[in-house]
This record gives structure tokens, sequence and C-alpha cells, in this order.
């Protein structure tokens, strides 16, 4: 448009003459821009970055129920070295790894089989997509009551399924057990989030173009070639959008596991999330709960950078 | 690029007008209602409880209008909030000066209350004759020699257990602890346990533990004491011999009655807030003391119930209205009626005498009341971290992640930084 309009450059320096054009441009209609940028400013200040900031001041104080009332000690890094050294510390973090990564990785690849499948045209896809948007149309709280009936020891569904296979022989205890809570919260995650993969690698499929694949074809490529390197390649940036998004996405998941287990049984899925809320408002020990707040925020922190490093270099490419 | 400037302009434009009508309409709507009083000035006072289910909801509402009709010049606005969101939410309000007038407030969170300076003392509005209540109630609102509330009605645990259930199985309602062990054990059948209690990670824990802690001779502040551990492998038993569910670790309270209510639990530990929804049932069901570890004892229950509760969020005249409002619900057949349709002892012994002579499903709490202690005795406003430690203690041993030894012995040296 910039170029059309100032007419008559040629394409070799068009850039840097668009550019400057641009800061002109910029200067002259600065007042008034600022105006139409005032209320996107203020609505990103106060909803974002002044809770940012009280968070971070308040996990340096020692922030509890009776700084409501009167003030909050300064004390440094204390709440940071005190979380650190309590006992649910790494568990929670282990228990944080496990929950991201196995909820993204089975996410995406159940996401992606779908989208390969609705990506055909056959009868009923049109119907069968939409009702498999559901689990991301239901509240959090709707979809986690009923895994936790789907869940129950003695009068779950899943149980009496298994049992009824003979794949076990006693119930199990899916969401009061150490060893399975952390799994089952797991997968109802993934049950849930497997719509949103689906939908984002879908429409990223229907932009490759079809001529790629008849040429693949004509080559000889057989399906799982013609996938590897057509769709995945093509797809790349899709897939970038999906596992970035996805990360942050899971890393704040507390809904889902509030209903099922609450973190327990014994912090057995208790990840950072529902451990900043229970250090807050169980413990009352808000300058804790405000340190766990903010190193989750680091994480998501460090991964948009990686994601922004990436895509910017792959838009230099 | 023109028409999205002119679109924004517009949605600009558009809004400053509205957001003033929004303004304008809030503020007349305020005069309108102080005008309709006619002569006498109409004060509006609020209230948030967390009785959200429908029976004591509507004992809630009755109690406000009985008053409203009595007293035209007070008008109250009740707000029920879900019990886990009603914490967080006062201490939210606290930071922001927005709590209602009237807070009903769980007697395990008055510490925490008072020391977040959510509520005030009594004795800034009038006198409250002490000598009328219960000791172990009025212990519940008394901080630091002040008196922050008025309770609503008062109540403790005890063992509710299925009559028919028990018939069926041959045996009679445990006295004590290794009765309650083999009758749990024998009741256990394909679809029903012998036990439910309620043991998730918050308080709910904390408070159903404490009977079975302190009536062996133990106490929060010295958990890893032999009485403690005892107590503690006493639950862990109950889970390993299939007598309790393994899911208790996920049980609230209300899970615990559904479980009991459903048939699918003999006994439960539980208290009088369920006598009305169970009389509703087609249940039969009995109520005895808890369990103690030798026969003869005594049992130890915690008390709880609510109390009302004047906030500092509230201005003076609403304080003064809310004080009118707290002094009518203590007299002697409101409190009656009240307290029966709510499923409360009355802490006001003019009242107890009565109630207990009509109301023979209370009799065991009623009795229970005499030896019961408060849930944050020792502990002042730490309960929260104290249940904390305590809670995952408890969880490990139930679930078999460390021996009740080690849970208590970890537990314990959580609460001795906690305490100081």
């Amino acid at each position: 448009m910039s170029l059309s309009r100032y007419g008559g450059v040629s394409s070799m320096n068009g850039v840097a003459v668009s550019r400057q054009s641009k800061r002109q441009r910029w200067k002259r209609n600065s007042g008034m821009r600022l105006l139409f940028l005032l209320p996107t400013l203020i609505y990103l200040l106060g909803i974002f970055l002044v809770p940012i900031i009280y968070n971070l001041v308040m996990s340096f104080r020692n922030y509890t129920a009776a700084s409501i009332n009167g003030n909050a000690p300064f004390i440094g890094l204390q709440n940071y070295i005190d979380v650190f050294r309590m006992p649910a510390m790494g568990q929670t973090l282990v228990n944080t790894i496990e929950f991201v990564v196995g909820s993204i990785v089975f996410q995406a690849i159940i996401g992606m089989a779908l989208a390969l499948l609705f990506n055909r045209k056959f009868p009923l896809s049109q119907l069968l997509r939409t009702l498999l948007l559901i689990p991301w149309l239901l509240p959090l709280i709707v979809s986690g009551t009923a895994f936790k009936w789907i869940f129950d020891q003695n009068h779950g569904v899943l149980n009496a399924v298994l049992l009824h296979l003979h794949i076990i022989h006693a119930p199990l205890g899916w969401l009061v057990s150490p060893n399975l809570a952390l799994i089952s919260v797991i997968i109802t995650n993934i049950w849930v989030g497997i719509p949103f993969n689906m939908v984002l690698f879908h429409s990223g499929l229907q932009n490759i173009p079809e001529e790629l694949y008849e040429a693949a074809a004509l080559d000889g490529c057989n399906k799982w070639q013609q996938f590897w390197s057509i769709t995945v390649p093509s797809l790349k940036s899709v897939i970038a959008i999906v596992l970035m998004l996805g990360l942050i996405y899971t890393l704040k998941v507390f809904d889902v596991i509030m209903v099922l287990t609450g973190g327990g049984p014994a912090n057995a899925s208790q990840i950072l999330s529902t451990w900043s809320y229970d250090l807050s408002f169980q413990n009352m020990q808000f300058g804790q709960g405000a340190a766990v707040g903010n190193i989750m925020i680091l994480i998501s922190l460090i991964f948009c950078f990686i994601y922004m490093r990436a895509t910017r270099q792959s838009e230099v490419n | 690029m023109h028409k999205m400037y002119r679109l924004s302009a517009v949605l600009l434009g558009v809004s400053i007008p509205v957001a003033l009508a929004g303004c304008g309409g809030g503020s007349s709507g305020e005069n309108s209602s102080a005008n309709s009083s006619g002569s006498a000035k109409v004060v509006k006072i609020t209230e948030m409880d967390y009785f959200t289910d429908s029976k004591s909801s509507r004992g809630m509402d009755n109690l406000i209008k009985e008053f409203e009709k009595s007293h035209p010049n007070i008008k109250i606005e009740r707000t029920p909030v879900p019990y886990e969101q009603l914490l967080p939410k006062s201490l939210q309000e606290a930071t922001t000066h927005t709590l209602p007038t009237i807070l009903v407030t769980d007697n395990l969170n008055i510490p925490t209350m008072v020391s977040a300076g959510a509520i005030t003392p009594l004795s800034r509005f009038g006198e409250v004759d002490t000598s009328q209540y219960l000791d172990g109630p009025l212990s519940t609102v008394t901080y630091d020699g002040e008196i922050y509330g008025l309770p609503l009605g008062t109540n403790d645990l005890a063992l509710f257990y299925n009559k028919s259930l028990l018939a069926k199985a041959h045996v009679s309602p445990p006295k004590t602890w290794d009765e309650l062990l083999n009758v749990a054990k024998k009741l256990k059948s394909s679809s029903t346990y012998g036990l439910a209690f309620s043991a998730p990670k918050d308080e709910q824990a904390t408070w159903q533990f404490a009977p079975f802690l302190w009536t062996n001779g133990g106490n929060y502040t010295h958990f890893d004491s032999p009485q403690a551990i005892q107590a503690l492998e006493l639950w862990t038993n109950l889970v390993k011999t299939g007598g309790a569910s393994k899911s208790v670790v996920n049980f609230s309270q209300n899970e615990v009655y559904n479980e009991f209510a459903a048939g699918r639990a003999a006994m439960m530990v539980m208290g009088p807030w369920e006598v009305p929804p169970l009389k509703q049932t087609k249940i039969d069901y009995g109520v005895v003391p808890l369990p103690t570890p030798k026969a003869g004892q005594t049992p130890i229950s915690p008390i709880g119930g609510e109390d009302w509760t004047i906030t500092s969020s509230a201005t003076p005249e609403q304080q003064k209205a809310a004080w009118t409002f707290l002094q009518w619900t203590q007299q002697k057949d409101t409190l009656e009626k009240f307290d029966e349709a709510m499923g409360y002892i009355p802490a006001l012994k003019s009242a107890l005498t009565d109630f207990q002579q009509k109301n023979k499903d209370y009799a065991v709490f009623a009795k229970q009341l005499e030896s019961s202690r408060a849930l944050t005795s020792g502990l002042r406003d730490k309960l929260p971290n104290v249940t904390d430690a305590v809670t995952t203690a408890i969880q490990q041993a139930l679930t078999g992640e460390q021996t009740p030894a080690q849970a208590a012995h970890q537990a314990e040296s959580q609460i001795k930084s906690i305490l100081g």
C-alpha cells in the first residue's frame, strides 16, 4: 500500500524509503495516534501490568492475613527461599513438568491425528467435527465433575468397564492413589485440550496446496513420507503456535485439578498453580503464594522469548 | 485504515454517554430507595453466609424476613456464597473495605478474620452477657479477651449409623477403637463401606481428626506424640482393612453425607447439621458418641458452628443496625426455632434446656458439648498453617506413602517452625 502511494520507488531500496516515510508520518500524527492507543494502553496497564507489579511487590513482603489490617514487612527474597525449602516444592515442580509435557505431547499427537482424519471428506465428517468441539465448549467445572465421577473408585464408570473387560482385577483409586492421581488429571486435561489442537491443525492443513501432494504421489512417495516431507514442514509455524499456546495454557491449568483432586492426595497431583492457591488461600501466606505465582510467570516468559526468537528467525528466513 | 479510525471514534463517542448514563442510573436508584421509606429513614445492610443448600438457605431467608417485619426501618440484603469461596472472598473484600455489614463466619476462621482486621469486637456496640452462653462455644468467638461474634448455633461430631445395615450384619454400634475397626470391617460389602469420614487437604480433615486425636490425649501442637500417632494409625487401619473407602482423602463432609444417605456407608463421622436433611430420607439412623480408645472414656469433640460478626467495612449506622439484628437473633424462642431448622444446638443456655427436651435427636451432641473444645485452641491464628502440615501427614498415611509415624514426625517439624 505504501509503495503504490509513494510510487516509482525501485524494489531494492523500497524497504528503506517506506520505513523513513513511515517514521515521518508517525511524527505528524503522533498526537492523534497516541490518543487512539490510549484505551489499549490503559487496559494493558490496569489489567496486566499493575497486578503483576503488585504480585511482585507482594512476593518480597511477609504478607499474611494480618497484613490486610496492618503492614507487610519487606523481607527480600525470604519467601522464595522458604518455598524452595518446603518439602512440597520438589514434588510440585516434577508434577508440573510431567503435567505440562504429558498434556501437550498427547494433545498435539491426538489433535493432529484427528485433524488429518477430518481433512478428508467423508459422510458426517462435518457433524463429527462439531461434536468433537464439545470438550472445549464445556465449562471446566462441568468436565471436571464429570471426570470425577468417571474416575470414582467405587462407582465410577472407568473401573466398571475395566473390570468387565478383565483388564484389572480390583478397582483402581484413580483419584485417591498417589501413583495414579497425576495421571488421571493429565488424562482429563488431554481430553479438554484435544479440540483446540485439532482446530488449529485442521485450519493449517487446509492451507497446504493440494498440488504438493499430487506431485509427491507422482514421484512415488507413500503417505508416511508425504506426511513427514510435506505436511510437517508446511505446518511448522502452526505447530510452534500450538505448542507455545499449549504450554502457557497448561502451565496455568487450575480448575481441572481443583475439582478432581484438589492437588492431593498428599500433594501427589499438586502443580505450581494449585500450590500457589493453596499457599495463599489455605495457608494465608499470600507472600509465598505470590512468589510461586511469579515463578510461573517467569517460566512462561522464558518460553515466550524462545518462541518469539524462533518466529523472528523463521520470518527472516 | 480511515474506516477503522472513524469506527473507533464512533465507539468512543458512544461509550462516554453510556458510562455517564450508567453512573446516573445508579445514583438515582439509591435516591429513590431512600425516599420510599417515607418518614423513618431505612437503613440498608448487607449479609453474607454460606448456606447455599435449599433447606438452610430457606431457614436463613425466613429469619431475615421475620426480622424485617418487626423492624421496618432495617433492610437486610443477603448473599449466600459456596463454603470454599467465603474465606477468600471475605479476605479480598477486607483488603478493599467492601465487606458486607454482617458476615457469617465459621468459628475456625474467627482468629484469621480478627488478625485481618475484618471484624469488630462487639463491646464497641454493647454488652454481651457471657454468663448466658456455654463456655465452649463462647471460647470460639473470643480472641484476646474480646468477643467478636454471637453464635448462630453450635455443633460437634458424633457417629451416625444406619440401623438396618448394622442389624443385617448383626453388629451393634462400636464404643471403642477396636470395636470400630471390627465393626467397620464386618459392615464392608460389595456396595457398602463400614465407615465414611472426611480427610481432604483442608480444615475438614483437621476438624474430623480432632476428636480421635484429643480423646487419646494427643494434641495438634505435638503431632509426633505416641497418642497422635496411635490416632493416625487408627484412621490408616480403617482404610487398610477396607472398613473405610480409600476415597476418604477426596471426601468433603458433604460427600461423606451423600455416601451415608445413599447407603454406601453404614456409619459416618458427622455433626448435627445433617439431622434435618437425614430426616427427609428413608434411612433409619441412630447417633452415638464417637468411639473412644478405651471403654468408658468421654470423647472430646471440636466445637463447630457459625457466628454472626459485624465487619469493619460497614458505616457506624449500618453497624448499629447490625447489632440490633444480632441481639434480636439471640432471643430464646427465635434462636430455638432457627437452630432446629438449621440443625444447630443453641449455645444460649436458656434455649438449650428447652431444645434438648424437644429434640431427642440432638441429645448426644448436646451432652458432648460439655467436654468439647475449640479447634483453634492453642493454635490462635495459625490453624490454617497447622492444617497444611497435619492434612499432608494424614493423606500420606492413609494412602500408604509413609507410615503414620514417619508422616507424623514430618508434620511435627513443620508445626514446630510454624508455632515458633
